[in-house]
């Protein structure tokens, strides 16, 4: 560690390291790493100290297919770099099929902002129309599965009671946002936004309205550089500059 | 690199996944897989879900390799530290599969002997990091192996330990800034993988 006045946000930074946070002030610590120089040379030697725990596990033979099924996803890179942002404007829920929930269905061209695909929850993900509801986890589980192809990134995002209410499938140039227990807004005076978290500002991806019930899958701009994604609850039907009230985050 | 057990180094693997080899994924889970698979289980406490966590940490280095920035960390820091995120992820999205909150120094026994791939180092490393880990203050122990091994939050360590938030944050800070002062010289070396 350094002699001089450590950062104030030195203690917070092993939570951030530690995956140990709230999803809100996880979502403060990158901001935080993002434009200060200290903590982002101060954040590798963390995880080099972490991952030495993890390798202090005697070491264990995973499934012997384990490789084979990682190598069958490694879908070739669609993308070398960071790429422009599409302009972010709100999107309209349509209704996905009943049978799409092949995992492996044919991904369709898409427009990079500006599908919703609301899903029925239980209907069109699991097919268990009546059945006794899931957990949220299991729920958000499913509907990814449904949505996901392979290659695709998943990231979860945790409300602040640290209940996964959301979770982000990013691949093939868009940013898929599952929505499976987000409390519906108000779509005449409120409305979510998305963020990509990486280097420097979060950048809005899209804004949505949550429904009272049900899953909902949107496909908003895609992020190539996002280390991590917010959303968050915005006065207005406009996604401002910087979120103003973070509900929901997670790590790439 | 001066090590290394492939014959690639880092930067060529970086290079080679980058540009979208599928050989160097194949290289980069033989050489990383195992410690990944262990670090999953013992999160996880569920095969399935480790499967998932190892899958996912593997295919996110391989969309990411491109913007893999070397000087801020190495590949198999990178590989870790993925893999623990996703695993906690998974652990957290699972109330019903909860997290297991064995201690790495309390329940289980030190490699005796270099693993298979004769990864000498890498023992070495290990026993290092039990014994830094053993010898840290109970509390500051106790409060990182939950929260690294178990996948809990600052706040849920809180309270497992009855213990003020501001307690538990400074345990952490002051566990692993002992832990970096105890591994740093052995660290330097047995990071090189």
């Amino acid at each position: 560690m350094r002699t001089t006045t450590p950062c104030p946000m030195s203690r917070e930074l092993v939570g951030f390291a530690l995956h140990a946070l709230e999803p809100a002030d996880e979502l403060a610590v990158q901001h935080h790493v993002a434009g200060c120089a200290e903590c982002t040379a101060a954040l590798p030697d963390y995880q080099s100290l972490l991952a030495a725990l993890g390798r202090a596990i005697p070491e264990a033979r995973p499934p012997a297919d384990l490789r084979a099924r990682i190598l069958d996803r490694a879908a070739p890179p669609t993308t070398a770099g960071p790429r422009p942002h599409p302009p972010v404007r709100p999107v309209r829920p349509t209704v996905l099929p009943r049978h799409g929930v092949a995992r492996r269905r044919p991904r369709r061209p898409r427009r990079l902002v500006g599908t919703v695909l609301a899903v029925a929850c239980a209907i069109a993900v699991g097919g268990l129309a009546g059945a006794a509801v899931d957990r949220t986890g299991s729920t958000l589980d499913r509907a990814v599965a449904a949505v996901a192809t392979p290659g695709d990134a998943r990231s979860t995002l945790h409300d602040e009671a640290g209940t996964a209410v959301a979770a982000v499938v990013a691949g093939d140039g868009t940013t898929r946002l599952v929505v499976a227990a987000l409390p519906a807004n108000d779509a005449t005076n409120s409305v979510y936004v998305l963020w990509g978290i990486g280097s420097g500002q979060p950048r809005p991806l899209g804004t949505f309205d949550a429904r009272s019930a049900g899953t909902q899958v949107v496909t908003l701009a895609a992020d190539p550089g996002a280390v991590g994604y917010a959303v968050s609850l915005e006065p207005g039907r406009a996604a401002p500059t910087t979120p103003s009230r973070v509900v929901a985050s997670g790590q790439v | 690199m001066s090590a290394g057990p492939g014959p690639l180094t880092e930067e060529d693997l970086l290079d080679a996944l980058a540009a979208g080899d599928r050989s160097a994924l194949a290289g980069l889970y033989d050489r990383y897989g195992r410690q990944a698979w262990a670090l999953a289980r013992r999160i996880c406490a569920d095969d399935a879900h480790a499967e998932d966590a190892v899958q996912e940490a593997f295919l996110a280095v391989w969309r990411g390799a491109a913007r893999f920035d070397a000087t801020r960390g190495r590949v198999g820091t990178w590989v870790m530290t993925l893999v623990h995120h996703k695993a906690v992820d998974l652990v957290r999205r699972e109330e019903g599969v909860r997290r297991r909150t064995t201690t790495l120094d309390e329940q289980q026994p030190l490699p005796a002997a270099p693993g298979a791939d004769g990864a000498a180092l890498a023992s070495v490393t290990a026993a290092a990091v039990r014994r830094a880990l053993a010898a840290l203050p109970e509390e500051q122990r106790h409060a990182l192996s939950l929260a690294y091994f178990g996948g809990y939050t600052q706040r849920e360590v809180a309270s497992l330990t009855d213990s003020p938030l501001g307690t538990v944050k400074s345990r952490m800070f002051a566990g692993l800034a002992r832990l970096r002062t105890a591994l740093g010289p052995v660290l330097a070396e047995g990071d090189l993988r």
